[in-house]
């Protein structure tokens, strides 16, 4: 494993640089001088993190990803990459929204906040790709706080949780009787559908991890404070 | 032989067990999934013989029998001969052009590790576009279906050569 560059790790200080600079935009000058003083900006070079005012996110005109392609203003990192394959990236997000129809969004909506906290993938990008809502993400995510003690989450939910977890870690360390375990909360039926679209899920975040693509969206509030490890 | 740890309302012993589920449990998301595959038979940006290596890694590391026993028709066409499957499972070996040993290196960053290391995102930004990474790795979403099919054990086990089904309308499976 690559150690990951500091703006990525730094993330958790975005809430506050966002309330910063929620009261700057009105104050040019003053936001001027905070993009060229600001620590956590001038450890962006690529201006991933940065917030543009005139763009109205962040990470407009960024890139982080490592392929070589276009930076386009007005364009997120995310359809820059999608648009290299225009006609996978429509079934893509058709698959998607057929995930999102199958699933309970009780169980879906944690389950892929907690991946993308595995793999280390911008929560906007549960926004923007995986369709969920952004409140959603802002919700499961503050759930998932105290994860694995988690007490807002149902014992269904949290068997799912865990259940995510593991097949994104090292899907070998899933055994017979951590199936039955599951089957206790969820008929055969909805089991499958929800290992179907977890797989659909997990494959999207990776696709995401692989290509280090940044969220155009800031992350939502509760997405950028701390978060179980 | 395989066993399916979740129960199926009928399960014959024939190829493609996963089918039985799609069609009893989840036939949206199947269809869903099936659909997917028709845009990514269409893409050429990268060569049959090089996504059949990397088709292979990934049936391999999943452990799937039936995407194991699967041949792509197209990837002979382009080269690829029987003896070449184990290869890829081999990072020393001398059969494989640099470029597919990256492809397969991807190929199993994206399913064990996916935090890429600067050297190998050096050597594929040397060997590929990135349209080819991009469709490689759109490729990966459909085939890494096989690790849920393989948890629940209803991959099948059969050691029969499956081929193309036309039905489908695409060259990708």
């Amino acid at each position: 494993v690559t150690s990951l560059p500091p703006w990525r790790r730094a993330a958790p200080a975005r809430a506050e640089i966002a309330g910063e600079i929620d009261l700057l935009v009105t104050a040019p000058v003053a936001f001027v001088q905070h993009l060229n003083e600001c620590l956590y900006c001038t450890s962006d070079p690529r201006g991933v993190n940065r917030y543009d005012p005139l763009a109205g996110g962040y990470g407009q005109g960024a890139r982080m990803t490592w392929l070589a392609i276009g930076n386009e203003l007005g364009t997120s990192e995310l359809d820059a990459v999608l648009s290299l394959q225009p006609d996978g990236a429509e079934a893509l997000r058709g698959l998607l929204a057929a995930t999102r129809a199958s699933i309970d969004a009780d169980l879906l909506e944690p389950v892929a906040v907690r991946v993308a906290q595995v793999l280390d993938v911008p929560a906007g990008l549960l926004v923007e790709l995986v369709g969920l809502a952004p409140e959603a993400v802002d919700a499961r995510t503050d759930e998932l706080r105290s994860w694995p003690d988690a007490p807002a989450l149902s014992e269904r939910q949290r068997l799912a949780v865990a259940h995510a977890e593991q097949f994104v870690i090292d899907v070998e360390g899933i055994g017979d009787a951590d199936i039955d375990q599951l089957l206790q909360v969820l008929p055969a039926d909805e089991l499958f559908r929800f290992q179907v679209g977890l797989g659909v899920v997990e494959r999207t975040l990776r696709f995401c991890r692989v290509f280090e693509i940044a969220a155009h969206q800031p992350a939502p509030a509760g997405a950028t404070q701390e978060v179980a490890p | 032989v395989t066993t399916a740890k979740i129960p199926l309302p009928d399960a014959p012993d024939s190829p493609g067990i996963s089918g039985v589920a799609y069609a009893a449990y989840a036939p949206a998301l199947g269809g869903a999934l099936l659909a997917y595959k028709v845009p990514l038979g269409t893409m050429r940006s990268v060569d049959h013989l090089t996504k059949e290596l990397v088709r292979l890694r990934n049936a391999h590391v999943a452990g799937c029998q039936i995407c194991s026993n699967f041949r792509n028709p197209k990837a002979f066409e382009a080269g690829f001969d029987e003896s070449l499957a184990a290869e890829v499972d081999d990072p020393t070996s001398e059969r494989l052009t640099p470029a597919q040993h990256a492809a397969v290196r991807l190929t199993e960053a994206f399913l064990l590790c996916p935090f890429l290391d600067d050297d190998l995102k050096a050597e594929l930004a040397e060997r590929f576009t990135p349209e080819q990474l991009v469709e490689i790795v759109l490729s990966l979403i459909s085939w890494g279906a096989n690790k849920s099919t393989v948890l629940l054990g209803i991959d099948y086990d059969g050691d029969e050569r499956l081929q193309l089904d036309p039905r489908f309308g695409t060259d990708f499976l």
